[in-house]
């Protein structure tokens, strides 16, 4: 006696097909789980008797085989509870193979034979294929964003097997999504003062341009970066369901509708591991951080505080936009395309930013510093110094230009770039450079100055220009970029080695 | 050849980890180098006068207390060093002398200060003392080097370990124009104790020491306690009250210190009469209205971008176009997210 079930199993982020077959043979009564299960699928055997005991249906006692195939995948976690619970019934006879015909199972088993969601229904539904799915009511919205497939969310097994025997119609889920409500973002006007700081974070939504907040404790460095997420348009449709499949296979909660529509905001603490950051896991390969920053906004609060080597990891991400996460098990890419806001102390007291503040010694200074590898340092385009806003506008009643204000320009400057044919400034071409960005009068003057006194490398030249770019887009100047453009850029780029405890004015 | 080899035995003895300056007095002029050396458990497989030889061969003087050769103003201190190295001409030290000392974290502004204090006293033949550090005393040496002078550097390690290493040039010019001193031998790394103890060389050397810019408790803050023991006249240069790195000089104004504003105060302190020094037009290109106007609103602070452009008012391109100028110029000065303002 034999019953055959499709359902699914997540690597990363994407869905794998999977034949539940489960074998029933008259012989000592026992429950065995073969083909590549991990811990959680291989204890299904107890949730599926009792909710299937609580449903009313009858546990076969018999020698029980379930196999899950192809065995070469690698199954993880309890979403296959429903499938192994409906092959049961099939094998059993309580159900017959027909009732089965051309539908699809998700879901995990409560004892009282209630459904559960399961992480990442979205992709999981995806590799099912033509098959109508059939899954718990908590997560046909989810669903429903593959369109073209028919959902059937149910709430609990009874209700299935009622289905399943014709005694019920299916129940067909409510696909109009509610419109995406407008996530309660933190508002720029809420920021006093700091018109700096403001705007270099207008510079970076408008040109996606990577910014390190350099300050002193309590400068505010993560007022101004919570604030970006509602500087950036909203995701397109493609980006939405990217970002989407990525919340769903890492277990993240998802906005009303399902599908995430404005960009997200990840802070994770500096006390995360590689692994959390870039994502991995030697069984459930799920997304990290960076990935469920994706077309929106990771920050890290006190960059330097981050371990080396988890930070080196963001080095490929950050140029390829993607991330390669390799196991002996699976090799899995995420997508990571993400802005990225970092935010520092310039030395461990926190006041050395200011020539003569500095209060620590040379050697904790250096060791600070050593933390933070050349190479990421380069990635930011900006870095702004942040100072802690006067009394006066703390105090201040009158309220800053708020985000909305804000946004109509970054879209308006975004706009421009997207007509020259780049998605962003920050990702203009090096080669493409004098034809997207050329110099206008006296703009080359004032970088060959920046280059000849040592202030700019070769290497921020690039950058620089393309932060100009993307000032000059802000002013819907289309023109060549001119000498105050380039200005702006060069203020807005402090060195990276941050205040040297030896004058520069001594190296003249 | 005895003489060599009780050389030896205090350069092994001076650069013993041990023994402190104290110590190698108390064995010098009891037991001898020699007899101390084995007291301090010495290797005896060491040969002294192959130690000896290499310092000769390195260029570096070694001097006892009772060599001719050494500096009068020292052997006259309480504490003199018992073993002196010495690297270039020891005519440097001259008959007047003034120590410009300060913090390693200056502004800029305090860096441009004691520059122009150690060329202007060179000017007016006064030999300056000091401590090769980063921040203000490297400032004083290269003022005296500006105005063709013979520095006195003293440090606290061993005359070829280059510390800090980002002064290597300085170290070198300083050894070849004036005269670098240390009471450690060849080789030896700079350890925490040894600075104190170079302080209380730089006070002895000097009739009067200037701290330019200093922490409230700082290593200047040091030398200024070894001078006023010494009966040495300390003066200060005043700086801002809300500046971090002028806490520790305006508290010594407060206590008494005289307050030093240019060379001029410093000779008459001397007693030296100061020769009026012409004031040069300033070579730098003059700024237009909107340079005058960022000039004006850094008060002679450290400011950020942010602070400017609170303080003038000016929109943003403006701002960053006169800074631009004004750091091409050298009328400004930027260091990370910071901007000063440069004296003439």
């Amino acid at each position: 006696m034999l019953g055959l079930v499709p359902s699914a199993s997540l690597l990363g982020v994407d869905g794998h097909a999977i034949t539940v077959e489960v074998h029933i043979s008259s012989g000592l009564p026992s429950f065995s789980v073969v083909g590549s299960p991990d811990t959680a699928c291989r204890e299904a055997s107890g949730r599926v008797r009792a909710a299937l005991l609580s449903s009313g249906a009858t546990w076969p006692s018999h020698r029980i085989t379930v196999n899950l195939a192809p065995p070469t995948v690698r199954k993880v976690g309890a979403g296959l509870d429903l499938a192994i619970a409906v092959a049961i019934l099939v094998a059993s006879e309580q159900v017959t193979q027909e009732a089965v015909a051309g539908l699809a199972f998700l879901g995990e088993l409560g004892l009282d034979g209630s459904l559960r969601p399961v992480p990442g229904t979205l992709c999981l539904t995806e590799a099912l294929g033509e098959r109508a799915v059939v899954l718990p009511a908590a997560s046909a919205g989810e669903a429903g964003l593959v369109g073209g497939r028919t959902i059937h969310g149910v709430d609990t097994l009874a209700r299935v097997v009622a289905c399943l025997r014709g005694e019920e119609p299916w129940p067909v889920a409510a696909n109009e999504a509610p419109p995406p409500a407008l996530p309660a973002v933190a508002d720029l006007a809420d920021v006093r003062g700091q018109p700096v700081g403001r705007y270099a974070m207008e510079v970076a939504a408008a040109g996606a341009h990577h910014i390190l907040l350099l300050g002193p404790p309590g400068a505010g460095k993560t007022m101004l970066a919570s604030r970006l997420p509602g500087l950036l348009p909203p995701l397109t449709d493609s980006a939405a369901l990217e970002t989407t499949r990525i919340h769903s296979a890492a277990g993240l909660g998802l906005p009303a509708g399902g599908l995430i529509r404005h960009p997200p905001f990840r802070a994770p603490h500096h006390g995360a591991s590689s692994v959390a950051l870039v994502g991995g896991g030697s069984l459930t390969m799920r997304p990290g951080e960076i990935s469920a920053a994706c077309h929106g906004v990771l920050f890290l609060d006190e960059l330097a505080e981050f371990a080396t080597h988890v930070l080196d990891a963001l080095r490929q991400p950050l140029e390829e936009g993607v991330v390669r996460v390799a196991r002996a098990a699976a090799t899995v890419t995420f997508p990571a395309r993400f802005l990225l806001v970092a935010a520092m102390n310039p030395c461990p007291c926190g006041y050395g930013g200011r020539p003569g503040g500095c209060r620590c010694t040379d050697g904790a200074r250096a060791r600070y510093q050593r933390r933070l590898s050349g190479p990421l340092l380069d990635r930011f385009d900006l870095r702004v110094e942040v100072s802690r806003p006067s009394v006066s506008d703390l105090m201040s009643r009158s309220r800053s230009e708020p985000t909305a204000a804000v946004r109509e320009r970054v879209l308006v400057a975004r706009a421009i770039a997207r007509a020259r044919g780049t998605a962003t400034n920050a990702a203009i071409p090096v080669d493409r450079l004098d034809e997207l960005a050329p110099l206008g009068d006296g703009a080359a003057d004032v970088l060959v100055q920046a280059l000849q006194s040592g202030r700019l490398s070769a290497r921020g030249l690039h950058r620089v220009r393309r932060v100009a770019r993307t000032v000059a887009d802000l002013q819907q100047h289309e023109a060549p970029v001119t000498a105050a453009h380039v200005a702006i850029a060069l203020s807005l780029r402090a060195d990276a080695s941050l205040a040297s405890a030896d004058s520069p004015a001594l190296s003249a | 050849m005895t003489a060599d080899r009780a050389l030896g035995c205090a350069i092994l003895l001076a650069g013993h980890p041990g023994v402190g300056p104290r110590r190698l007095a108390e064995l010098l002029a009891g037991p001898g180098a020699e007899q101390g050396w084995r007291d301090v458990g010495g290797d005896p497989l060491v040969d002294p006068e192959r130690v000896l030889a290499t310092h000769r061969e390195a260029g570096v003087d070694v001097l006892l207390l009772d060599d001719p050769e050494y500096p009068e103003r020292l052997r006259s201190d309480p504490e003199p060093p018992a073993v002196l190295f010495v690297r270039g001409d020891l005519q440097a030290i001259g008959s007047t002398s003034v120590a410009i000392v300060g913090t390693r974290r200056c502004t800029g502004s305090g860096a441009g200060v004691a520059r122009e204090l150690g060329r202007d006293l060179t000017e007016a033949g006064v030999a300056i003392v000091s401590g090769l550090a980063l921040g203000i005393d490297g400032a004083a040496h290269r003022g005296v080097l500006d105005a063709g002078g013979a520095p006195v550097g003293v440090v606290g390690s061993g005359l070829d370990v280059v510390y800090p290493s980002r002064h290597r040039d300085l170290w070198d010019q300083v050894a070849t124009h004036g005269v670098l001193l240390g009471e450690a031998a060849l080789g030896v790394r700079p350890a925490a104790w040894r600075f104190p103890a170079r302080n209380r060389i730089i006070a002895a050397l000097a009739d009067v020491v200037v701290v330019v810019e200093s922490h409230a408790a700082g290593g200047s803050m040091h030398t200024v306690h070894e001078a006023i023991e010494r009966d040495r006249l300390v003066m200060a240069v005043p700086g801002s009250v809300r500046s971090p790195s002028a806490a520790g000089t305006n508290q010594l104004i407060a206590e008494g210190c005289p307050p030093v504003r240019d060379a001029t105060d410093v000779l008459v302190a001397l007693g030296l009469t100061a020769a009026t020094r012409a004031a040069a037009p300033d070579p730098r290109v003059r700024p237009d209205a909107t340079g005058r106007a960022v000039l004006a609103g850094f008060d002679w602070e450290p400011a950020t971008l942010e602070h400017l452009a609170v303080r003038t008012g000016l929109p943003l391109p403006d701002l960053a176009l006169a800074l631009e100028t004004l750091l091409a110029a050298g009328w400004v000065d930027r260091a990370g997210g910071w901007y000063e303002r440069v004296a003439g």
